[in-house]
């Protein structure tokens, strides 16, 4: 193999993250096949491929995110191929190709929210779950703190602009977010981690 | 009306019209069909379940109803367009993509009342005689997803959804389709590709409406969440009653978002062009933060073109005679801003008041634009990074004059040029604020920079030919 992977293989590249140790590894099990049967009967037949993105939602739902295991699976299940699927999971900036942290926040940067300090509030966030604002950058979106509980991404529009700024923690969306709101839930957050963890 | 009340801090303003967002934020209503039934729900189906499909399109198109997405194509029109002897299957889809920035009126209808919207789409697919449907909603509602699919479980269970809906013999299937947070799903052609598994790239015109050629080939219909919703309104009033209301020309209500620097921002129902700009922003909003003064307003979502608030805009009296105007005297319906060069696009108002520095706003927008173009087109993929570029040089301060003039130029080889209409919506925001704020543009910028290397590569072969200074 060559030294420079090629422009599939940096795709189906394993990109380890932090945050792998909340979530169950990929496996394909009886559940799962029959969860991806139950989605491709929704739509009409000989359509299986619509059910691509639902099955990909779910297995990000289980897993955390899509990695490149799940990818020729996804393919087998809607009848398709592992590029066709490769090249949906690369399309849309909801998927997830790292593994998220255990809390994943989607901040919004656009215009409404960035008017209503949108910007200042992405900067306190990154520093009080600990990650480097820095390492954001278009290729790279998210980025997942140390011990992997928090991870963080700016999107685009969260379509609740006339109360920002807004930030979704996992799927809760808190509108009006004020520093006190983001020190209330990082510090919930932590808290569920380590009741999690005495409990084990 | 009077029995309804609502949250308290939430209660209508009085020049507000609530119809489609009745049940919003309305005491003791919660999303389930119980609720939705005792308040008249379903009612209007088992009218119209009665009715012939054609006369129910006839009674839309009577009505003059315009979709609310934003293109404000009229509805009725819209679902002729299926072929005439048609013997494929016709779809239906509800665009609940809502990703304009500045626009989140559906996400309310969606999350708080979603029987309105699934009344309002079997009316349609039994106008148009579709026998599936799909809801494509956007990913970040996941709340909204799983209400959804909730409602749509409650109405199969009661007969509302399903084969034979209240014995007329009429079936249908409504599935919840997620996307996953593009916003180019918003457009009609793309939110159909993505339906079907494949990249969501716009498809090329002709033909123009998905009607004729949409999903899996079939005719396709497509509308917003609201305009769904107000399908239900005009069955609810009827035709003739629902076009006696508000504007000529865009009859029945609407609901205007408004976020920015207001005091009161949210949503709000009015008649259609029963009020200003000025009366939305002065009476409803509440008018300015204290001490701050509007100074420009986005009228209909982030793609419209932005007006100035001091601008002198002249129109046309009934009797020929010259008039001169503020943004603030333009009613709001769907045409009148049209007039004067911009949109009322899907009714999201952005407001920006004089703290606000506009090349930091369109700098803002060009992130957007930029991180959301599809790839698919050349001008639009290589421009909109190229304009993101000029913007932050600008912001940074590191512009020349000649760069706004740049700026615009790009802009201008964008718009037309392009598969779908994502090439206008962002031109028209660099084009608009260019050309109405080019002093605060040029403020930013000077003549030396002309000269100057911006990247790493120009600076080094260029290290003999300047100084640095």
């Amino acid at each position: 193999m060559s030294e420079t992977p090629n422009a599939i293989d940096a795709i189906t590249a394993a990109q380890p993250s932090p945050g792998e140790q909340f979530f169950p590894k990929f496996e394909v099990t009886p559940e799962l096949i029959e969860k991806a049967k139950e989605l491709v009967a929704l739509y009409p037949e000989g359509k299986e491929q619509s059910a691509v993105l639902p099955i990909i939602h779910h297995v990000q739902e289980e897993f955390g995110y899509i990695c490149a295991d799940a990818i020729p699976w996804i393919a087998e299940m809607c009848k398709s191929t592992p590029i066709h699927v490769s090249g949906i999971v690369t399309f849309y900036p909801g998927i997830h190709r790292k593994c998220p942290g255990k809390f994943h926040f989607r901040v919004c940067r656009t215009l409404a929210c960035a008017l209503s300090g949108g910007e200042e509030l992405m900067a306190y966030i990154c520093k009080k779950i600990g990650v480097n604002q820095a390492e954001i950058c278009d290729a790279e979106p998210m980025v997942v703190s140390e011990n992997g509980i928090f991870s963080i991404e700016p999107v685009e529009c969260l379509a609740n602009c006339g109360f920002g700024p807004n930030v979704m923690v996992n799927d809760t969306l808190y509108s009006q977010v004020t520093r006190k709101k983001v020190d209330e839930i990082v510090s919930a957050c932590k808290k569920q981690v380590a009741a999690e963890k005495k409990n084990k | 009306m009077s029995d309804i009340t609502y949250k308290p801090g939430r209660e209508p303003h009085p020049k507000e019209t609530r119809r489609i967002f009745k049940n919003i934020d309305r005491e003791g209503y919660d999303p389930s069909i119980k609720c939705f039934i005792k308040d008249g729900g379903y009612k209007t189906l088992k009218k119209v379940l009665k009715m012939e499909p054609a006369d129910v399109i006839n009674e839309v198109k009577k009505s003059g109803l315009r979709g609310r997405g934003g293109a404000g194509f009229p509805t009725g029109v819209k679902w002729t367009f299926i072929p005439k002897g048609n013997t494929k299957p016709v779809y239906l889809v509800c665009n609940c993509d809502e990703s304009e920035p500045g626009t989140f009126k559906d996400r309310f209808i969606v999350h708080q009342d979603p029987h309105q919207l699934l009344e309002g789409m079997i009316i349609a697919c039994y106008a148009v005689q579709a026998h599936y449907a799909v809801i494509y909603m956007r990913e970040e509602f996941p709340e909204a997803a799983r209400i959804m699919n909730n409602a749509i479980k409650e109405a199969e269970a009661k007969g509302y959804l399903g084969t034979d809906i209240q014995k007329s013999g009429f079936d249908l299937k409504i599935v919840l389709h997620r996307g996953a947070g593009a916003y180019i799903c918003g457009e009609e052609t793309g939110l159909i590709n993505s339906i079907e598994g494949v990249r969501p790239y716009p498809r090329i015109k002709p033909p123009f409406f998905p009607a004729a050629i949409g999903l899996y080939g079939c005719p396709t219909i497509v509308n917003n969440v609201e305009s769904l919703c107000q399908v239900r309104q005009v069955m609810m009033m009827g035709g003739e009653k629902y076009a006696a209301e508000g504007a000529q020309r865009s009859p029945g209500t609407r609901i205007i978002g408004v976020s920015g620097d207001v005091k009161r921002p949210g949503v709000y129902e009015i008649i259609s062009g029963s009020i200003t700009y000025g009366e939305l922003l002065y009476d409803i909003c509440g008018g300015p933060r204290i001490g701050r003064k509007f100074k420009a307003i986005i009228p209909g979502g982030a793609s419209a073109k932005v007006m100035r608030c001091d601008e002198v805009l002249t129109d046309r009296n009934p009797d020929g005679t010259i008039r001169e105007m503020s943004v603030f005297d333009i009613p709001m319906d769907l045409d009148s801003i049209a007039k004067f060069g911009s949109m009322s696009g899907s009714g999201g108002v952005i407001v920006m008041d004089d703290t606000r520095s506009m090349p930091k706003c369109l700098n803002n927008l060009n992130r957007f634009f930029a991180w959301e173009s599809c790839g698919q087109c050349s001008p639009c993929r290589e421009g909109n990074p190229w304009m993101l570029k000029l913007s932050t040089r600008i912001c940074e301060g590191k512009g020349s004059p000649e760069d706004v003039d740049l700026l615009k130029s790009v802009a201008d080889n964008i718009c037309g040029r392009t598969v779908c209409a994502f090439g206008e919506a962002c031109s028209w925001p660099t084009q608009a604020f260019t050309t109405k704020f080019r002093d605060e543009f040029l403020a930013l910028t000077k003549p030396i920079n002309a000269l100057k290397a911006h990247s790493e590569e120009a600076k080094e072969a260029r290290k003999f030919l300047t100084r640095e200074d």
